[in-house]
């Protein structure tokens, strides 16, 4: 289950794996992206399930192959919330980088944020929209 | 799926094309969870690599992710179709949902489209659907089981069918997609076929509005945009209506070519208009053999269905 969590100045917790997904709007030139925060833990779950082998039989590559299906498929369900209807070319997952987090903090905006909690671990799911196009008050 | 495994003949061919390893995984789990013995699963990253490795292994069925670097699946699976493969079944999972795309997957003749996330069972189910006239058991099954899967029009039959009346307008015809009563339009053109030899109702065919349109539309040559208002408003004019009808009719002797114990002659007897909550036509729609289901997909006219059903004699 996945709560909203309100605007807030707070910095996103750390997670082991970012992946990053860009979205481009064509009919506005609007560029945007989802990010998805998983920490080691969901990661191992995740890889475990989906590759179906035992927890130590899971190799580095496997946990980044994994979350970035993850964050795939969250994103197709966001990118109807960035496009409002319209279509939305939709990316590549890829690791988010330096170069990404840069894209983030110059051109982007949080749009939205959701998180999904289990016990104390959380899985964060962030919708970054560019600043052009401020949030609708 | 399936607890006992079903012996093959001979291998069916899967190739995987997901640029992520777990759903390929997930994939290769699927298929094996449907029982098939032997299977042959062989996977790409990208549809480059797959157009590779079908050069020396020709896959019975592709299962593809849309979005992968280099290739696309979509472009991958219209690379197949110049190289000649047209016979090679390909079957989309995927988180692409604009239907201009899944339109094309469809024209390319995709026999299912799965939505990401999805579950094993629901991956397995289409897996079957999608090869079960290829899978081949070694052991003879009974007379009487055999007879449960007679199809009354063999898809090639239908091919040739379609051919003589649609001329040299382009067409896709997947075989085995059930039709199912969520699936009807409004109004759909039943056809009641007689046997020699055979009292009552020999079979039932079925074609949607949409079908109606495109069959009876292309076969008056129609321009696609004429067809498509007809299938929006679910209204095919007389001579699509009329030509539909001679298709029915012409169907017949498809239904002769596969009769049990045969030669007999099937002539078409009565067509008419029946509402989709007709409640004879949810009745047939629900029969779980003995029945040949089909769907027509035509560039810029888009797509309908049909389907024959043999009936208890």
């Amino acid at each position: 289950m996945f709560q909203h969590v309100p605007q807030s100045n707070d910095a996103l917790p750390f997670a082991e794996f970012s992946f990053y997904v860009p979205l481009k709007l064509p009919v506005a030139d609007r560029r945007g992206g989802v990010g998805v925060l998983i920490q080691q833990d969901d990661a191992i779950n995740v890889a475990t399930n989906m590759f179906g082998v035992a927890r130590q039989d899971i190799k580095d590559d496997d946990l980044g192959d994994a979350c970035a299906e993850v964050c795939n498929v969250f994103t197709d369900c966001m990118a109807t919330h960035f496009g409002g209807g319209q279509q939305v070319e939709i990316g590549l997952p890829r690791r988010a980088g330096l170069a990404d987090y840069q894209f983030f903090a110059e051109s982007c905006v949080t749009r939205a944020i959701y998180q999904g909690c289990s016990g104390a671990r959380r899985l964060l799911i962030v919708l970054y929209d560019s600043l052009r196009f401020p949030v609708p008050s | 799926m399936s607890a006992t495994p079903i012996l093959l003949s001979k291998p069916l061919k899967f190739l995987v094309v997901d640029d992520s390893r777990a759903i390929q995984a997930i994939i290769r789990r699927s298929i094996l969870r449907c029982g098939y013995e032997p299977v042959e699963v062989r996977t790409a990253l990208d549809g480059e690599q797959a157009l590779d490795i079908i050069e020396t292994f020709v896959p019975d069925l592709v299962i593809t992710d849309w979005h992968m670097p280099k290739v696309s699946g979509l472009e991958m699976v219209q690379a197949l179709r110049q190289m000649g493969h047209a016979n090679i079944r390909v079957g989309f999972v995927t988180t692409e949902k604009t239907p201009a795309m899944l339109d094309q997957a469809i024209s390319n003749g995709a026999m299912f489209i799965l939505h990401k996330p999805f579950n094993d069972a629901e991956l397995a189910a289409a897996v079957v659907s999608s090869v079960k006239d290829l899978a081949k058991p070694v052991l003879t099954q009974p007379a009487v089981e055999e007879s449960k899967d007679v199809e009354p029009v063999m898809e090639s039959s239908l091919h040739k069918q379609l051919q003589a009346t649609l001329g040299k307008i382009p067409f896709r015809l997947i075989a085995r997609e059930p039709m199912t009563t969520d699936k009807l339009t409004p109004n759909n053109l039943l056809g009641l076929y007689v046997g020699t030899g055979h009292k009552g109702v020999y079979a039932i065919g079925v074609m949607d509005g949409n079908a109606v349109c495109m069959v009876g539309g292309g076969a008056s040559r129609k321009l696609p945009p004429e067809v498509r208002a007809a299938m929006e408003s679910g209204q095919p004019d007389e001579s699509m209506l009329n030509n539909a009808n001679v298709f029915l009719r012409a169907v017949a002797l498809c239904m002769a070519e596969t009769a049990v114990p045969g030669p007999i002659t099937v002539s078409l007897a009565k067509a008419s208009i029946v509402k989709n909550t007709f409640a004879k036509l949810s009745e047939v729609l629900a029969q779980s053999g003995r029945r040949s289901d089909f769907r027509i997909a035509i560039p810029g006219y888009g797509e309908g269905r049909m389907a024959f059903f043999l009936m208890a004699a």
